[in-house]
């Protein structure tokens, strides 16, 4: 599985929640780094095909990475920072747009 | 040096679709296509087949649109079939909201004028109140400043790279010869036949069809013709993917069978110039939420400009050339609604003459009314 290259011990730590997991993660490193080197299987499912998927290009590019954070779904775990606390969830296919959300 | 029956100049959805026809026909076809350019209007255009509204001051315009749309189901399923490739057609009819009492009278003025330049009135796209139109878009709520819409339930969409790549599949799975990366340079006339160098060879032939966008003009001239275009650029943004959500396409918005939304409502005279500008994405992401705010949530991954191409009144031109006979220029500003006619009609013209109907509206010789007049 994926490895951290460097020694993170004396890193400051947070700690993120992926799916009822309580991850602790370097302080600085993007979300998609931290749930691969928790030896995730995959992030999301294809809205298309519905098969599993994970981060590619880690740079923003190829939405190989979109997962719910924070409730934000489709969101591009790898442009995005750890934060103390934050919720993490795998996007399942393509989001709704409800009415509700826009209020 | 290589001879065909039909050369085809341009690659887009208009020549492309002029050399499947032609191939029918049981003629050599060779299509030319200069390529390398990204933002063709082929590649990047909004993939309506849209016909309310069209037509306006030309019954015969309104009505050639109109035939497309009745053409499209088997077309699309006879290029389906042929290529195994999927063009996500729906047909489920179209949308044009309004926004405000102004936009809602100005549009039943245009209906007006439409109906009552059809033939027997026939002209068939009908105004809806605030409340129907809600009724046809159940997914999403109607944001307080849309007074209504039109519809006309002959409108529909499909994925225009999937049109294109089809097309080019077509061709040369029946056995045209496609050479891309070939730009033409210089078009010569002698004895009957064309002589057309390119930056790749010499071709010849006994018919040259001229599709080659916004290089029209400057092609046209080569051949005795003077079919004058200029490029509008139209500007597009694409969404994240949501499950779907918008049943029917809307002038300017639209949901694609994969789940993106594709919002485009801009038209810029700046040349030959593609670039997109920040502060007309954001008018047209404005007048999206205005119409449905719950909207506003979506985040936009892409945007693009690119040409589309117009002639002084809109209209297509379908020309053969008084000096050089056996060369034809076609353009129209709807290549991808125009498809079937192009590849049924205009190749049928071209092939054997036939003629559709009042088909005189669509040549240069229009223009030269006007300037006499
Ligand atoms: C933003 C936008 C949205 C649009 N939306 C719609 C829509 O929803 N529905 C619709 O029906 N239409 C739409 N259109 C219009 C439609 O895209 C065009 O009518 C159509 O693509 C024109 O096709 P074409 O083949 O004439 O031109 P192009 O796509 O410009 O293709 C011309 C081809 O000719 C080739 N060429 C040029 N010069 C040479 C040369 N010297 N030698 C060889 N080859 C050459 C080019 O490489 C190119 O491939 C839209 C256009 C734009 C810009
Ligand atoms: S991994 Fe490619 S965009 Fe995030």
């Amino acid at each position: 599985m994926l490895k951290r290259l460097h020694d993170i011990s004396d890193r400051r730590k947070v700690t993120i929640d992926f799916e009822g997991m309580q991850l602790e993660v370097p302080a600085g490193e993007t979300v998609s780094a931290a749930v691969l080197a928790a030896e995730t299987d995959y992030t999301r499912t294809s809205a298309i095909s519905g098969v599993h998927r994970g981060p590619y290009c880690q740079m923003g590019v190829c939405f190989e990475c979109l997962m719910e954070i924070d409730g934000v779904p489709n969101s591009q775990a790898c442009m995005i920072e750890v934060r103390h606390g934050m919720t993490v969830r795998r996007q399942h296919g393509a989001r709704g747009v409800s009415d509700e959300a826009s209020v | 040096m290589e001879h065909s029956d039909f050369l085809v100049v341009g690659g887009g959805v208009i020549g492309s679709a002029v050399a499947c026809g032609l191939l029918h026909k049981k003629c050599s076809v060779t299509l030319l296509d200069a390529g390398g350019d990204a933002f063709n209007a082929s590649l990047a255009n909004f993939g309506l087949v849209w016909v309310q509204g069209k037509g306006q001051g030309s019954r015969r315009y309104a009505e050639w649109c109109h035939e497309a749309s009745e053409l499209f189901p088997e077309y699309v399923r006879q290029l389906e079939t042929e290529t195994g490739i999927d063009l996500a057609y729906r047909k489920p009819g179209g949308l044009v909201l309004c926004h405000g009492e102004e936009e809602y009278q100005k549009r039943e003025k245009v209906l007006e004028r439409l109906r009552n330049e059809s033939r027997h009135g026939s002209y068939d796209c009908h105004m809806l109140d605030r409340a129907d139109v809600q009724k046809m878009l159940p997914n999403l709520t109607l944001g307080p400043g849309i007074t209504g819409g039109s519809y006309s339930a002959h409108d529909g969409y499909l994925n225009p790279l999937a049109l294109l790549k089809a097309l080019h599949m077509s061709f040369t799975q029946g056995g045209g010869h496609f050479c891309s990366g070939t730009a033409v340079t210089n078009i010569g006339y002698q004895h009957g036949r064309f002589l057309v160098t390119t930056n790749s060879g010499e071709f010849t032939a006994e018919k040259i069809v001229l599709a080659a966008g916004n290089a029209m003009t400057r092609l046209s001239r080569m051949v005795g013709m003077d079919v004058q275009v200029h490029p509008e650029q139209g500007q597009l943004m694409v969404t994240e993917r949501t499950r779907p959500t918008l049943s029917m396409p809307i002038s300017g918005i639209q949901q694609t069978a994969e789940g993106s939304f594709i919002v485009g409502l801009s038209n810029r005279n700046v040349g030959f110039n593609t670039d997109t500008d920040t502060r007309l994405m954001k008018q047209m992401a404005q007048r999206v939420v205005n119409a449905f705010p719950a909207l506003a949530c979506l985040k936009i991954v892409r945007s693009w400009s690119s040409l589309r191409v117009l002639t002084a009144d809109g209209l297509p031109i379908y020309q053969q050339s008084e000096r050089c006979p056996g060369a034809y220029a076609v353009t129209a500003h709807s290549g991808v609604t125009l498809a079937p006619q192009h590849q049924i009609h205009i190749a049928d013209w071209i092939a054997e003459g036939v003629q559709p109907e009042e088909f005189e509206r669509f040549s240069t010789r229009r223009f030269d009314v006007e300037k006499t007049a």
